[in-house]
């Protein structure tokens, strides 16, 4: 499955730019499987996931999530607001 | 969408007319500040990032919890994003509480809640341009609510029908 995923804060600049397209295997393809497609595709943001949640639209989901192709996926590292 | 979240200065007097009331007693206005100072550096801005849907919603739920409270009247909460220069303000908390105990608690509560559990991140501009993100290592991680993580394959498909 295609998806595309937009990374904020500091991992803009590890993935190099904010959106992508990332092809996730899996039957269905979840949240997990999503991390370890990021992982590969972005080497440098890899170290980061583990603290870093997953959104799609304004919720946030676990690595059992299934991916929905028509979801845009946000990839959120620990937020410094205020 | 609401403006919980904006780009340019806050007036603060329309977060004070937007919450007043002739019940409240005590009146607790918290705002943030860019220093121009960090540690040892010269600090000329913070250009902030956000996920705005998220950002909106997740504040609406702070202040409609502590406006829920007990002695607490109103809450209204604004952060700006974007590059803000050292000196202005990026973000205010507003409470109308009945006293001041509990006004005082709320807007530390609602501060302490944005810095936490609102999609917003901090890149710090030097004086020279060179710009430095705020690490993993110095936020708080956000995580799925409980209720929501074993169910999410089951929410996620029913959204999209």
């Amino acid at each position: 499955m295609e998806v595309k995923i937009s990374f904020y804060g500091n991992l803009i600049n590890l993935a190099g730019g904010r959106s992508h397209t990332l092809r996730v295997e899996g039957r269905p393809p979840t949240v997990a499987d999503l991390r370890a497609a990021v992982a590969r595709a972005f080497p440098e943001v890899a170290p980061h996931l583990e603290h870093t949640a997953v959104g799609m639209g304004t919720e946030l989901f676990g690595d059992d999530a299934v991916l929905q192709a028509d979801q845009e996926i946000s990839l959120l590292p620990p937020v410094s607001g205020g | 969408m609401t403006d919980r979240i904006r780009r340019g200065p806050i007036s603060i007097e329309e977060l004070l007319q937007e919450t007043s009331g002739v019940d409240a007693g005590a009146l607790v206005v918290f705002g943030g500040t860019i220093r121009a100072f960090d540690e040892d550096r010269d600090v000329a801005a913070l250009d902030y990032d956000v996920h705005r849907e998220m950002a909106e919603e997740r504040i609406l739920r702070i202040e409609d919890e502590i406006a829920a409270r007990e002695g607490v009247l109103a809450c209204r909460i604004v952060h700006r994003v974007g590059y803000v220069p050292a000196g202005e303000d990026s973000v205010y908390v507003v409470v109308r509480g009945r006293h001041r105990p509990e006004a005082f608690q709320a807007a530390k509560d609602g501060i302490d809640r944005v810095k936490q559990e609102v999609p917003i991140w901090k890149e710090e501009v030097d004086p020279d341009g060179s710009r430095r993100a705020f690490s993993s290592e110095h936020g708080t991680p956000l995580a799925p609510e409980p209720e929501q993580d074993t169910s999410a394959a089951r929410s996620v498909g029913g959204t999209s029908s």
